[in-house]
């Protein structure tokens, strides 16, 4: 169940089609504070941009802009 | 048949000037021996490392947009792999359609800061 379904995907409202994987600012919007990558049903993005965004963060990952796991956030 | 490419690798940051130099020097060579055009090149510098790498925290992170044959990411794969001093690599490729959505949001980008430095003059 998507919270607030007259929500539109962020993305979709600005005509955002590409998302960098090499912007980790806006990438770490979209990761909890282990690292994980926050479900569609969260954060209300469509279906099309939260695959772009998770190829974006594994991306950013492999190149460590973003860390695959924070162990203790404290 | 050229595609269009962006490599990222990351360097050592404890080199000296010179050696980091080089080593780009060495990949742009690379990079036009495949008849490849160099579209951009980034050196976004030091940055800290989300995770660390072969023991370091820093790296020397360095971006670079061409448009190549293919063949160069075997060469790629090559150099990148021997050199001790390169820590990382990735190579993406971008389709028209990519280049299109990006060209888009940069557009947008640079008519919001035209209207931000206009407000606040």
């Amino acid at each position: 169940m998507l919270k607030r379904a007259k929500r539109m995907c962020r993305f979709c409202e600005n005509r955002d089609h590409f998302i960098d994987f090499k912007d980790d600012k806006r990438l770490n919007k979209f990761t909890t504070e282990r690292g994980k990558i926050i479900p569609r049903r969260i954060s209300g993005t469509c279906a099309k941009h939260q695959r772009q965004l998770a190829t974006a963060v594994k991306r950013a990952r492999q190149v460590a802009l973003i860390p695959y796991i924070i162990d203790t956030p404290r | 048949m050229k595609n269009y490419y962006e490599t990222v690798f990351i360097i050592d940051p404890g080199l000296p000037d010179e050696v980091t130099n080089q080593i780009i020097e060495k990949v742009t060579d690379i990079i036009k021996k495949h008849q490849g055009e160099i579209l951009e090149l980034d050196r976004m510098g030091k940055r800290r490392l989300a995770y660390e790498i072969n023991k370091r925290q820093y790296g020397f992170y360095v971006v670079m947009e061409h448009e190549t044959e293919p063949a160069v990411n075997k060469e790629f794969e090559e150099y990148f792999n021997i050199n001790e001093n390169i820590l990382r690599y990735m190579t993406v490729r971008y389709t028209k359609k990519d280049l299109k959505n990006r060209e888009f949001q940069r557009a947008k980008e640079a008519a919001r800061k035209e209207k931000r430095e206009k407000e606040n003059s």
